[in-house]
């Protein structure tokens, strides 16, 4: 009777620790094939271009491999903060890349790469018929933007707030922010609300416009309300492989890099 | 009455790997609060006007959801135990398939169906009614993933009644809804409570079906899920506050449901 018992255990414990073994080693199994590895915490923006330029990087660097996690850059820097394995990070803003320096995360002074200029975005047949960043104001509008500590959502209460002080508006700001549907943790949430029409209008960066093909268009905003956002990028103090990490991030602002940034809708860095 | 014996081998062999799976879940949950306890007021985080805004609105859609989860899931479940008709493995098949979804998934079916540009919505839009972005599309959401949990186990409780005390009640002279209501109603009914505190749970915990469907704005469709996730990025220790606290009333409304449950079963 007890051998009876301890047999019908046996097989699935030993399955089940068998498992439990194997999971220890496939979270570290990734760090000891041959080459390096390297990864790069990038913004959610990023994505296609950050994409581009690692193939092009692992193209001329044989040896190395290079994984990609894109998240809304205040994850990232949460993550990163509570001892993230990231190589590189690439901000959408200066906020979350200067809380990581003056906490010693980073290595050296973190570059900016490229800029990204804010837009006010619709869907391609304009349902909520949104020509000028005033109409946010109407009631039956749906407004999607970015949290108060997402880079867009920063980015776009800065715009609302430019527009605001240039017309003397001083309650716009609130106004568009009470009549908000949604506040989304990444630029990206924010465009695929827009581009399935589930939202009339919401602020994103240019580059999502164009990475839409033609599923969300940019209505103009005018000079005053516009904002153009610095990405920084850096080398965390914690890579184990920092020489490699310092060979991307010059790839990135190398002709080469600059160019397939371009190509994306990124103005320069300069 | 046996006495079990501890140090033996095969008790060993139970006791162990039991031990290690209960540490992996216990070990997290005991680490999260100890650091939220040390580094922070999870008091004061409680009188917060966003922790108690997302509190009352996680309680007040989830136990929305597991109603209309109880009331629609317990004719389905019924259904699906008792009688045979065309297409019930499909509809069986079909109630499952949110358990095994990702949520985001259902959040993306939902808004494809029920958005503004939806199937459905868009003629709801066109006589005003938009679900997207409110309260109520947490609850849809919520109910889509979290109702199966329900229908499975009362299906299963359903099944488990003993078919013979119904007929008994039928020669007393009871009609079909009589003994529905007094026979196997009450002898169905832990598994019709165990299915109720499962739904609930999911629907109390839905995150990803929720973010797509129904937004994140506060008082409206931020639950403790997604303040929870929002103060992660703002202030580790709020959110390992707010985190505590749902622990804290998720183990206290399953204390009182497990209790409620042993009230209700039924006498051997």
């Amino acid at each position: 009777m007890r051998t009876g018992r301890f047999r019908c255990v046996a097989l699935p414990t030993l399955l089940g620790m068998a498992a439990l073994v194997m999971c220890l080693f496939l979270s570290t199994a990734c760090r000891s094939g041959s080459g390096t590895e390297i990864t790069i915490f990038a913004a959610a923006s990023l994505r296609e271009s950050f994409k581009e330029i690692a193939d092009a990087f692992e193209r001329s660097h044989p040896n190395t491999r290079i994984a990609l996690n894109f998240a809304g850059s205040q994850t990232l820097r949460a993550q990163i903060a509570h001892g993230a394995a990231a190589d590189v990070f690439a901000s959408a803003d200066e906020v979350h890349m200067d809380a990581l320096a003056v906490a010693g995360r980073v290595i050296g002074a973190p570059r900016v790469f490229a800029r990204n200029v804010l837009v006010l975005a619709v869907p391609a047949n304009n349902p909520g018929d949104i020509t000028h960043v005033r109409d946010l104001v109407a009631s039956d509008v749906r407004i999607v933007l970015g949290a108060s500590d997402v880079p867009v959502g920063r980015y776009a209460r800065e715009s609302l707030a430019r527009y605001a002080n240039a017309v003397g508006w001083r309650a716009f700001p609130s106004l568009v922010l009470d009549e908000a549907d949604s506040f989304e943790f990444n630029v990206r949430l924010i465009s695929a609300k827009i581009e399935l029409g589930m939202a009339d209008a919401g602020m994103v960066y240019r580059t999502e416009v164009q990475a839409s093909d033609g599923a969300i268009v940019e209505v103009p905003l005018p000079l005053a309300a516009v904002v153009v956002a610095p990405y920084p990028i850096a080398v965390m103090s914690n890579s184990k492989a920092p020489a490699i990490a310092r060979q991307f991030v010059d790839f990135v602002v190398s002709p080469a890099g600059q160019k397939t940034l371009a190509s994306h809708g990124y103005e320069a860095a300069e | 009455m046996v006495r079990p014996r501890m140090l033996t081998w095969s008790n060993l062999a139970v006791v162990i790997p039991g031990a290690i799976l209960v540490a992996l879940i216990a070990i997290p949950i005991g680490a999260l609060i100890a650091r939220g306890v040390s580094h922070g007021d999870v008091l004061a985080a409680l009188r917060t006007p966003f922790a108690t805004t997302a509190l009352w609105l996680s309680l007040l859609t989830s136990g929305i959801s597991v109603v209309v989860a109880v009331g629609l899931g317990t004719p389905a479940a019924y259904l699906l135990a008792r009688r045979s008709f065309p297409g019930r493995s499909v509809i069986d098949t079909l109630i499952d398939l949110p358990i095994v979804l990702p949520p985001v998934v259902g959040g993306l079916a939902l808004l494809v169906a029920l958005g503004p540009r939806g199937a459905i919505g868009q003629p709801l839009h066109a006589i005003g009614v938009n679900v997207a972005f409110t309260t109520g599309a947490v609850i849809v959401a919520q109910i889509f993933v979290s109702a199966p949990f329900y229908v499975r186990s009362a299906r299963a409780g359903f099944e488990g009644v003993d078919r013979r005390l119904e007929a008994v009640s039928a020669t007393l002279g009871a009609g079909s809804w009589t003994t529905f209501r007094r026979v196997t109603i009450p002898m169905a009914m832990p598994a019709l409570v165990g299915g109720a505190v499962m739904c609930w749970a999911r629907a109390l915990g839905e995150f990803g079906a929720t973010i797509m469907f129904a937004g994140n704005l506060a008082g409206r469709t931020q639950t403790m899920p997604l303040a929870i996730l929002e103060a992660i990025e703002t202030d580790v220790d709020a959110a390992l506050a707010l985190a505590i606290i749902l622990i804290v009333i998720a183990v206290g409304i399953l204390t009182v449901f497990k209790g409620l449950a042993w009230i209700g079963r039924p006498i051997q």
